[in-house]
This record gives C-alpha cells, structure tokens and sequence, in this order.
C-alpha cells in the first residue's frame, strides 16, 4: 500500500544547518514503517514530492525558537514566519513553500513542522555540539508522532 | 511655493536584495528621484587583491546566489585574456550551456512569480498562485530545470564550483548531460507557452528614446563574448569599455552607477537591449515565436523586458537542447597555463545585462587590482531617469497607488541590488 506519510529533511552542507538532514538519516534507522524518508536542499523541493501525502512532516533549522539546539513542534499554519525565514526573493523559504503549496492546492491535510534552533554559521562550518545533542531527540519525537498517527 | 510631497517605498519588494525609492514632488515639479540602495557594500574588488587568480571565479560567484555564473564567466573569460589563454570550442561550447541554465532559472522566477504578478494586479506570486496555478507550477519547472543544468555541469545550483580558468574542473560524462533532455524538451514548449502568455499581458503605453546596449556577436545570441554596441550606434570591443562608460558614486546609495563618459547620459542593459540588438541570432524556435507575438523592435517600451525575457528563455532552452544531444565528452577539460604579468578585461550578458570585468595579475598568479560592472549598477541611473518621465502622469493618484506603481516600474529591470553593492570608494574630507 503506498505510505501518505513523507518525512523531509531540510537542509545544506554547511555547519548546523545541516540538522534537518541528520534528522532524516536517523530516521531511517528508526524505521517508521510506511513512511517516504527524504533528503531537501530547497523548500521548493518539497513541491515535487506532495502528490497522494495526507501527512507532510518537515524537519529544518530555525532562528528565534530559543537557544542554540533548542527544537519544537508545530501543526501548520503555526509557526510564525520568522522562523523559517526566506533566504532571499528568489528562492522561497518553507513558510512560503507551503503557503504556495497551499494556494496550488496540494497541500497535504495535516502539515507537522520540528524546528531546530541554529547559530549564525558559515560555509565549512562544523556541526555545533549543541545541535548535535538535538538530533536524536528530534528523530525520537517524530517517530514516535508518525507512529501515533498510523496506529489512531 | 508649493509644500513638497514626498513618497517613499522603504523596501523595494519582489526584488533581490534591499533597496528603498525617494520621490519628492513639489506642485507638478519632480524634485528628486532616489533609488536608495541601502544593502551595505561587499567590498569584493578590494577582497581579490592578493588572491591567487584560480580563486576569483568561487569568489566572484559569490556576490550573487541569483546570478553566479554570470561572475564566473566574466572572471575567467578576463583572466584568461589576461593570461593569453585560448580555450578549445569544446570548454566554450560547455560555457555557453552553464549560461543557459542560469538564465532559465533567473528568467523563469522572475517571469512568472516576480513580475507577472504586477500586470495581473496580484501583490505577489504567491497570492496569483491559487488563480494562476498552472503557470506558476510551469514557472517553478522551469526554474528547476535551470538549477538542475547548473548543478549537473557546474557542481552546484547556487555557487557552482566546476568553473575554473581554462574550462571546468570536470567535464559531464555523455549520460549526465543527455539526463536532462526529456525535460529540456518538456521545457522548450512551455518557454514557448509562457512567452505567448506574457505576451497578451497588458502594457502600460510608455516608451523613452533610450540608448541600449549590449553584446553583439557575428555569428551568435551573445553570452560570452561579442562587442559592446548600442542602440545610438556604437560599437567597440569590449576593451574600449571603460572609455564609454564609468561609475560613479552617489551620496544616496552603496552601489555605484553608471553612466556614459561622453554627455553623462544614463544607458538601459538587459534582455530588452539584447533582443533589440540581437534579435535575428535568436534561436529558430525564439525567431518564429517572436514573429507570432508581433514583437516590433526595436522596443522601447521596459514593461516588454518581460516578452524579452520569455524569448530568452525559449533561447536558451533551444540552445541547450542542441548542446546536450551533441555532447561527446572531451579532454583536457581544462587548458594549462602558466602565471605571468599581465592584464584583461572580458564582458559577457548576465541575465540582468551586460557585465564587465577587469584584473591585473602579477608574474606570481596574484590579483593586483579588480574592477567588476554589475549590469544592475548600470541600470541604477536609467531607472531613476525612467521614473522622472514615468511620475508626471501619475502624480495624481495617492502617495500609496504612486509608490506602488514606480515599485512596479522597478521591477522591470529585475534588479539585482546585492550584485551592484559589491564596492564603495571612500573620500575622505580632512576638515
């Protein structure tokens, strides 16, 4: 049976904005069954892969959520925009995404966001032991999440 | 006297970069027209002294993650001038293909999310998306496909790494770049589509006699080389540049602009002039559908830049096509050299416009001096000039209905502020 469930990481080479991909390589070894485990370097990518989802689950680094390493859990339309800011006019940041997503009306019905609070980085940089701590219990959460889902 | 009206835009919206606009009105008298660029200055010319030359091309692609390549292609063409370099059709060939996918991608954001936008009386694309959801969904194809080409032949989508003095660090395998052909094909009609979609857009009737100018070569669409013609007639090899034109600086922006050397007057670059002057080198397909729109050049009117802009892209879609089905993997992908003294000066046509480029290495393979045009910089005095003549008739509407149509005016040009903040002389005044 094809899963309706997709889980996307997003995220880029560089330092701790690197989580939303560490999460999703954690994930996967967590084995939540029926669930499509991706890899995002752009929000807009999410747009290619929404058709038969009735649940999107995104994973990506934020700014303003609270300290370094710092996460949260949101159901869209929360959070605030800030903090998932546009990375400039010409590539969409994953409120816009999904804002977009919306208004072309393939938006998934139930949206889960995690948020992982990262610092002002770099090209090069390394991931910080702050964000590092945070991956594991972000990918425990939405395991179990994803898991409460399917068995409800 | 009348008292002023002054309407301001803080934040020049759906364009890249930060940027506001400074009107003041005094009766039916234009007093002051400011594009104030406010983005703080990058300083990237004085970055590059005393960098290995192998380095400017990762360096300059990153004044702009929009337009990267354009700096790159600019940086090595000069470089290698600089260097006697002649590189084999095969790397040129290559070239033009990365050239193809940046302005896919930059034209088709623009087009379709940025700019179409303003003609259909949508505050964003975002907001036309629910009623325009096919053309947006096209739209964002489109540019996926130009990131795609960009990522395949230069490493990367934003800030391609594969661009090196003398050629690429690699060249694609034949099954890389032939990946990429249905899509390319998909492509090719829907750029077609699209120009035929803006081309039934409504255009506000306002022409100037601008000069124009851009790179025209003999046998060719221009993106790497050519000379430097304009519409008022001249026409000079792109080493004779800096004695037709020169930027300046003004109190009321970071960003340098430009203007001709001879008169002072203002000048327009980008996919309008392109196509005025280079129309019959466009590709068939761009040709054929040219002449079914019903598109008299030369156009002076700016709010067509859009048309300009669609035609370009069925251009480079057509032009890409033909590249990928006859790619053959060559060697050396990249021509040897060795350093010496010396300098060069290359221009090529950034989606926004023409670029310039000029270094002066030393005999140890260092940058002695950089002087980089962004074509936005260029455009920055024109745009200001535009206005004077686009206001009067406008005056009077509301402050609101006024700012929000000369934000709209802007966006003509597509402009690319991070690009044009990349220097900042400083005068100092002893007192």
């Amino acid at each position: 049976m094809p899963s309706d469930t997709l889980f996307v990481g997003i995220g880029s080479d560089h330092g701790d904005d690197r989580v939303g991909w560490l999460v999703a390589d954690e994930l996967v070894g967590q084995v939540v069954s029926a669930t499509i485990i991706r890899r995002a370097k752009s929000p807009l990518d999410l747009l290619d892969w929404l058709e038969g989802i009735r649940c999107l689950a995104i994973c990506d680094a934020c700014r303003g959520a609270g300290p370094i390493g710092s996460w949260r859990r949101w159901r869209w339309p929360r959070p605030d925009p800030p903090l998932f800011r546009s990375s400039g006019s010409h590539a969409l940041g994953l409120v816009d995404t999904l804002q977009l997503a919306l208004r072309l009306g393939v938006l998934p019905e139930e949206v889960l966001l995690w948020g992982v609070e990262i610092g002002v980085g770099q090209p090069g940089d390394r991931l910080s032991a702050e964000v590092a701590a945070a991956i594991s219990p972000v990918a425990h959460d939405v395991a179990s999440v994803l898991r409460l889902r399917q068995a409800a | 006297m009348a008292d002023p009206r002054t309407i301001r835009v803080d934040v020049l919206t759906r364009v890249e970069g930060e940027g506001a606009l400074n009107i003041r009105v005094r009766g039916d008298a234009i007093e002051e027209v400011q594009l104030n660029i406010y983005e703080p200055p990058r300083l990237f010319e004085a970055l590059l002294r005393g960098r290995p030359l192998e380095e400017v091309p990762d360096i300059t692609a990153r004044i702009c993650g929009i337009c990267p390549v354009a700096y790159q292609m600019t940086s090595v063409h000069a470089l290698e001038a600089a260097l006697g370099v002649q590189i084999s059709p095969e790397i040129r060939r290559l070239r033009r293909l990365l050239y193809c996918g940046e302005w896919i991608e930059s034209h088709a954001l623009h087009i379709h999310l940025l700019h179409a936008p303003d003609f259909l009386g949508y505050e964003s694309g975002l907001t036309m998306a629910a009623d325009y959801p096919q053309e947006v969904n096209r739209g964002l194809r489109l540019k996926k496909h130009g990131n795609q080409l960009l990522e395949m032949l230069g490493g990367r989508a934003i800030h391609p790494i594969n661009v090196a003095v003398g050629g690429f660090y690699r060249a694609p395998r034949r099954d890389e770049l032939a990946a990429l052909i249905p899509d390319f094909e998909w492509g090719l009609e829907a750029a077609v589509e699209t120009t035929r979609w803006v081309a039934g857009l409504n255009f506000p009737d306002f022409t100037q006699p601008y000069e124009m100018v851009a790179l025209v070569h003999p046998d060719e669409y221009p993106f790497n080389e050519g000379s430097v013609v304009s519409t008022a007639g001249t026409s000079v090899p792109v080493t004779e540049y800096e004695r037709q034109f020169e930027e300046f600086h003004v109190v009321h922006s970071t960003a340098l602009q430009s203007q001709r050397i001879s008169g002072g007057a203002s000048y327009f670059v980008g996919p309008l002039a392109r196509v005025n002057l280079n129309r019959d080198r466009l590709s068939p397909t761009a040709r054929r559908v040219a002449d079914e729109i019903g598109l008299e050049t030369p156009c002076w009117n700016p709010f067509r830049s859009i048309v300009a802009r669609a035609l370009e892209v069925v251009h480079a879609y057509e032009e890409a096509l033909a590249i990928l089905r006859d790619y053959c993997p060559f060697q050396p992908s990249r021509i040897s050299y060795g350093h010496r003294a010396g300098e060069g000066c290359a221009a090529t046509e950034a989606p926004r416009g023409l670029i310039f480029h000029r270094y002066v290495v030393n005999d140890a393979g260092q940058i002695e001096f950089a002087k980089i045009v962004p074509p936005t910089s260029q455009n920055q005095k024109q745009i200001e000039d535009d206005l004077r003549s686009f206001l009067p008739p406008i005056l009077h509407e509301s402050d609101e209905r006024v700012a929000a149509l000369c934000e709209q005016f802007v966006r003509n040009y597509d402009p690319c502020i991070s690009c044009s903040t990349h220097f900042l002389k400083l005068h100092r005044e002893r007192l």
